[in-house]
């Protein structure tokens, strides 16, 4: 235990360099985060693309066979 | 011969095919990037010795070297790409050089802010209009310049033609970045000299984690830019038919 916490002072320099390392992580997770979301927004934006092209299919085939039977 | 090389440039800058091709690499890009660099800061944080003259400080430049030499990279190759998109009007040339900006953004804001707060133990403070940082502050502006005439335009052509120059012009400071430690005379150390043959600047048991963070770091932005590339022309070709095809193949 007390060798991790004198690994984690750093010789009293733990503040600046856990500081800096705070700050890369979060530049990072906005990198991977921001590009997983993105990925993620756009493929549910195709999903719901794709749901009203079927919806609107189906809506075309009803209305053509209902004016056929009239 | 000239007339092949446009025909392979404009096959392999279609759509569809740039999109299967970043789908083989990203995910090798991905995890590989993960593992260099928890390999490096591993190495680099807990392996590596204790500097004689700066102590545990200097354990900060195994994410300030790596962002900081991304910086300038990514800056070429979104200049490159910029290039590459007036000249031979190849949409997903200006999409990557879209893509990369950002994330050239973000690796000069921690090459800047771990600068600052390595600066503070060693020269007893945050920030010097230094020419090395200043001209490193310059950068992360064009990247923001860059990012704000594209999306200031609306013609999708002229704002990546507007753009474009304006990252051809601020190559200019590349130059002037790399050699700044050398033509002024700056408080910012000299370049660290990488010599795989002979001996380097850095001991070997802190050099090896430096070099991995920095494959590591290099692989990261190369699988960012591919997905983010991705997801920008799925957005603008939303309507072509390989989409559709491609929803169909996933669903």
């Amino acid at each position: 235990m007390d060798s991790l916490m004198n690994w984690f002072a750093m010789n009293g320099y733990g503040s600046y360099i856990w500081t800096a390392y705070a700050l890369w992580a979060l530049g990072f997770a906005w990198l991977i985060g921001g590009t997983l979301l993105g990925r993620k927004r756009v493929w549910a934006q195709l999903g719901d693309q794709q749901r009203r092209n079927a919806l609107k299919a189906a809506q075309g085939d009803n209305e053509q066979r209902n004016s056929e039977q009239s | 011969m000239a007339s092949r090389f446009w025909t392979w440039l404009h096959k392999k800058g279609s759509p569809p095919v740039f999109y299967d091709m970043a789908d083989r690499w990203a995910p090798w890009l991905g995890w590989l990037s993960l593992i260099a660099i928890a390999v490096g800061l591993f190495g680099g944080l807990v392996l590596a010795p204790t500097d004689y003259q700066q102590g545990d400080s200097y354990r900060i430049i195994y994410i300030h070297v790596p962002s900081a030499w991304m910086s300038m990279f990514v800056y070429m190759f979104m200049a490159s790409m910029a290039a590459v998109g007036i000249v031979w009007r190849l949409k997903i040339a200006d999409a990557m050089a879209l893509t990369a900006a950002p994330i050239g953004a973000m690796f000069t804001a921690v090459a800047l802010t771990s600068g600052a707060i390595w600066g503070k133990p060693t020269w007893g403070t945050y920030w010097v209009w230094d020419a090395r940082l200043t001209s490193e502050l310059i950068l992360l502006f064009l990247y923001l310049g860059y990012i704000a005439l594209y999306n200031a335009i609306e013609d999708e052509r002229t704002a990546a033609r507007a753009a474009g120059i304006l990252a051809l012009v601020g190559v200019v400071n590349i130059p002037i970045i790399h050699f700044s430690v050398e033509w002024w005379h700056s408080l910012h150390q000299g370049p660290i000299e990488i010599n795989l043959t002979e001996k380097s600047s850095l001991q070997p048991s802190m050099l090896w984690p430096l070099l991995t963070t920095m494959a590591g770091f290099q692989m990261l932005f190369f699988w960012a830019l591919l997905r983010r590339t991705q997801t920008l022309v799925l957005t603008k070709e939303i309507a072509a038919k390989w989409v559709k095809r491609l929803m169909e193949s996933k669903a």
